[in-house]
């Protein structure tokens, strides 16, 4: 979705009003990937994730009658998704009593299969340290880092200030930051 | 990433708020934004057939709902509309062939199904239902395999490893056979190791502890919580290894654990209520007929009641 601009957006919301079903299509095409994204970091299971986005598509069809095309539809997209995610999280907290920590620790990443590609380590264990981030946090970076969201448009979907939007995001970067010096500090010592 | 309006990568706000840092920390978290992009989620050939599939439903609702509010005028599918599917379509096989040669191997046993896979050095992996196995197309020093879910191995010998790798554990092996079921995503999850043929040495991938060796018909389970396999018990493998022909077996196990099983096992939906997730059960099926059937079974013995919904089943007290 971080290519797409927002005349684009604009577009596909007056074909969605139609019902113009090609432009669903070309829309579900450019975005799913994007919103995958962001959905597997609420949802830790990518099966839930594909549920959560098929929902998302699914409402989005159901309201495409009331789809206001002076409001971005992408900031809708992003914004039911969450919604959608938050939600699937919560029923499945209540249903394995699982703790809110032992949901976000990733597998660890220390024992790589010998001959591993170094890219695919390196992003493993930055998905990590993302992902053991405090919620709100992740998802601005998520939104901001890999979405290519504007502050603004953060805002919107988390329903914050786009001041609160700058401080989660300049706190995740930190605390990547901090991981990545103790990481290499530990790389070099071993 | 955004459009490229400055020199700078960062969105203006944050940009803003890194140029009030002092230099050396401003570079610092300029190159760990950079950095960070590694981290993108992206999605796997797994997730692209899982996504064609979402696509498939979502039609089948657009279908659904059309029906339903009728005076909108029909849709039609037009020419060009296939084509472009069509098209990209075939851009993706291209894509998928290039990554064939480059790219570590999955194969995926979606729900409902087995999967049966030969490896590049002739070792045999069966997957249960909703599980699957990634490696490399041709094997180094190591034969590493990563498994999320549960699979039988029939090993081949060989004096290079053979290196089984799930979310909290690696099992190490030179030629045998034996069942791993690694499904992280559960309550309790655990990687649990029985062997039925030779000898595997069983070892968390954090902390000094150096693991267990597990023998012909033994058991072990090891949990992120201890990072330490239990110790070797001896388990009757016939029940263990039921999946392997369609059977099912649980031993006092809780419904919750059971349900999920036959949602994969069947690829279907059951509803019901926590008290029920959290009663234990036992049971053993060698060749179930059908969902329903063992459905029948559980709710028959329990007291309990069953309808069919429209994905699968809801399960209640009387």
């Amino acid at each position: 979705m971080r290519s797409l601009s927002d005349d684009q957006f604009v577009e596909w919301s007056h074909g969605i009003r139609r019902s113009d079903r090609s432009t669903f299509a070309e829309l579900f095409e450019a975005t799913y990937d994007g919103l995958f994204g962001f959905a597997r970091s609420i949802v830790r299971d990518p099966q839930a994730a594909h549920d959560v986005l098929q929902d998302a598509y699914m409402k989005l069809w159901q309201i495409r009658e009331s789809v206001d095309p002076n409001r971005s539809l992408k900031a809708l997209l992003y914004q039911m998704v969450r919604n959608y995610s938050l939600n699937h999280e919560r029923q499945r907290r209540t249903r394995s009593s699982e703790s809110i920590d032992d949901s976000l620790t990733e597998p660890t990443a220390s024992g790589d299969i010998e001959g591993e590609v170094d890219t695919i380590a390196l992003s493993r264990r930055i998905h990590t340290w993302i992902a053991s981030m405090p919620e709100r946090r992740r998802e601005a970076f998520v939104l901001s880092r890999f979405e290519g969201l504007s502050h603004d448009e953060i805002a919107r979907v988390m329903n914050l200030t786009p001041r609160t939007v700058n401080n989660h995001i300049v706190l995740a970067l930190q605390d990547l930051r901090s991981r990545q010096q103790a990481f290499e500090a530990e790389s070099v010592r071993s | 990433m955004r459009p490229e309006s400055s020199n700078s990568p960062l969105p203006t706000p944050l940009d803003k708020w890194f140029r009030e840092q002092p230099e050396a920390e401003r570079r610092a978290l300029e190159d760990t934004w950079m950095l960070a992009g590694h981290g993108r989620i992206e999605l796997t050939e797994a997730d692209r057939r899982r996504k064609a599939a979402v696509w498939t439903s979502i039609q089948r609702h657009m279908d659904e709902v059309d029906r339903e509010d009728m005076p909108r005028p029909r849709l039609r599918l037009v020419q060009s509309h296939a084509f472009r599917w069509a098209s990209a379509a075939a851009v993706i096989v291209l894509c998928f062939g290039i990554a064939y040669f480059f790219r570590p191997m999955t194969v995926m046993a979606p729900r409902g199904e087995f999967a049966q896979v030969q490896l590049p050095d002739g070792s045999l992996v069966q997957l249960n239902s909703e599980s699957s196995i990634r490696y490399r197309a041709h094997f180094l020093n190591t034969r590493g395999v990563r498994l999320e879910g549960e699979a039988y191995f029939e090993v081949t010998d060989s004096d290079k490893r053979f290196v089984v790798e799930t979310f909290n554990a690696n099992t190490v092996v030179l030629g045998t056979q034996f069942n791993i079921r690694a499904r992280p995503h559960e309550a309790d999850a655990a990687t649990s190791v029985v062997v039925a043929v030779g000898k595997v040495h069983l070892r968390s991938k954090v902390g000094d502890d150096q693991g267990v060796i597990l023998t012909a018909g033994q058991q072990s389970h090891l949990t992120s919580r201890t990072h330490r396999p239990t110790a070797p018990e001896s388990v009757a493998l016939a029940r263990r290894l039921a999946w392997r022909t369609g059977g099912l077996a649980f031993s006092d196990q809780p419904f919750a654990v059971i349900f999920d099983e036959i949602e994969r096992r069947y690829d279907v939906e059951i509803e019901t209520s926590e008290d029920i997730l959290a009663q234990a059960f036992s049971y053993y099926v060698h060749e179930p007929k059908s969902a329903e059937s063992v459905i029948a079974d559980l709710v028959a013995a329990e007291g309990l009641r069953y309808r069919e919904t429209s994905q699968g089943f809801e399960i209640f007290r009387p």
